[in-house]
């Protein structure tokens, strides 16, 4: 379930501790999601998956409850699920086409599900996908928009194409610009935009990007994408085009809402490297990779443990292709940090299993924060840096648990 | 969940609910001033072409403030 923190309870224990705005490394007092959305959040069955917690019936939007993301591998059934539109159709994948072209492309052509699959090279790679929005119910002070909590993220191992070698075969030019995809889903209304993205044509023909058809040894499930979506590992699950049925070379910027409105953050306030140079303004620029980051996964707010017996604290790290470089544990709000110990490698794009085992003593309050560090020695801030839509969100998160 | 009852909620309903589901106004709440919803429905009516005539958007935004919007106003 969803660990809900409550604020006075939290802030008590930090202004006994006197952390609370005395101290550089404290970790600030962790906001839950507006009432309303606890009001209206239950947990639902979408077909073929275990029960999610629905944010939005339509278009869907649901997200893992964290305890599904206590492993580095998140099971397809307990994958998160993000729409923009309600207009959803079913995939025949027999009938599916995928058509490559753009008026940067030489020769345009479509391929078939089969042809996809084998007139490529394979490439498999675990990569982390997670909504730009993940964590933006925890806004404080909270902005408009799908009320995610920790959930809209998850990590699989997709097998795919490279998009790449998709565009080399339609004979790109080298003064591509961009490159955009487009899937099946669509809106209700004529009025409303396509959801249609793009990214730089330098990471489109990055290696590690990819046209995925399989997630974890699987088809992909009809909610994630069926029969392929765009990964583009390192950056936010904005780009990962479901249902994906044209890409498209362009020699200019892509234009419409989901480009020039949505999905962007207010220049030079978060600690990115990557850049989107086509599609920047003044003020603001597209999102592009993800945050360090890292995530508890095994302990709920007041939950009890026995003084004098072991408590291993369980959680996940990333960030958006760097490399991780540690996680550190804090048991005391944030005054001293200890290094956990790290889980499997499943590569730079994936996010990392870590544990720390330790014996508490005093009997109490103990408040538990994690704090993952990447190979740049970027690490989680202790601050929300505030932005209109609510995005990239890796504020240290403490939780209390109770010493008996 | 429905709506709260007030007089425009089936207005609310009839219009909102051709592209999606109420609960995107139940989970936005209560937090966003006046200003705040009449953005959000000015942005539905312009950039997502929600059909609302300019007396329907006014009560749109009215129930929306007064049903669900910030508790601290």
């Amino acid at each position: 379930m969803v660990i809900r923190t409550r604020r006075s309870v939290l802030q008590t224990a930090l202004g006994t501790l006197g952390l609370i705005g005395a101290s550089q490394i404290g970790p600030v007092a962790r906001a839950a999601l507006p009432s309303g959305a606890l009001e209206s959040e239950v947990l639902g069955r979408l077909a073929g998956k275990q029960p999610l917690l629905k944010r939005s019936f339509r278009p869907p939007n649901y997200e893992s409850p964290v305890a599904y993301l206590n492993d580095a591998i998140t099971p397809n059934d307990r994958f998160f699920v993000r729409w923009h539109l309600a207009n959803i159709p079913v995939i025949d994948a027999t009938s599916w086409r995928l058509s490559v072209g753009g008026d940067s492309a030489a020769h345009a052509y479509e391929l078939t599900l089969a042809q996809l699959q084998h007139e490529f090279e394979p490439v498999e790679m675990v990569a982390l996908c997670q909504c730009a929005g993940n964590r933006r119910g925890l806004s404080d002070p909270h902005v408009p928009g799908v009320q995610w909590g920790n959930g809209a993220m998850g990590n699989a191992r997709w097998k795919g194409a490279r998009l790449k070698d998709l565009l080399v075969r339609a004979g790109v030019a080298k003064e591509t610009v961009e490159v955009a995809f487009n899937g099946a889903d669509g809106p209700l209304l004529d009025g409303t935009p396509d959801f249609v993205k793009s990214i730089p044509a330098w990471k489109a023909l990055d290696d590690n990007t990819l046209v995925a058809y399989e997630m974890n040894g699987e088809p992909l499930p009809h909610w994630n994408g069926f029969p392929a979506r765009i990964i583009v590992p390192g950056w936010t699950a904005t780009y990962w085009m479901k249902q994906v049925v044209s890409i498209r070379a362009l020699p200019q910027p892509l234009s419409g809402f989901w480009m020039n409105t949505a999905y962007r953050i207010p220049k030079g306030k978060f600690p990115v490297v990557d850049r989107f140079v086509s599609q920047e303004s003044e003020t603001s620029t597209p999102i592009t990779e993800i945050l360090v980051n890292s995530l508890i996964t095994n302990l709920e707010e007041g939950q009890r443990f026995r003084a004098g017996t072991q408590l291993v604290v369980k959680g996940l790290a990333w960030d958006g292709g760097a490399g991780l470089r540690h996680v550190e544990v804090s048991i005391d709000a944030g005054r001293t940090w200890q290094s956990a110990e790290l889980g499997e490698d499943h590569g730079r794009f994936s996010t990392r299993a870590w544990q720390f085992a330790f014996v508490p003593h005093a009997r109490g309050r103990m408040t538990v924060a994690a704090r993952a560090t990447n190979s740049q020695g970027t690490t989680q801030t202790e601050q929300l840096i505030v932005n209109p839509a609510g995005y990239h969100n890796n504020v240290i998160q403490p939780i209390n648990v109770e010493i008996t | 969940m429905p709506l709260k009852e007030a007089p425009d909620a089936a207005l609310v309903v009839s219009k909102c609910s051709i592209c999606h589901s109420v609960d995107y106004i139940q989970m936005n709440a209560p937090f966003l001033q006046p200003a705040g919803w009449e953005a959000e429905v000015r942005k539905m009516v312009k950039v997502m072409g929600a059909p609302l005539d300019e007396a329907e958007f006014a009560r749109v935004v009215d129930y929306l403030t007064h049903q669900y919007g910030s508790d601290q106003h």
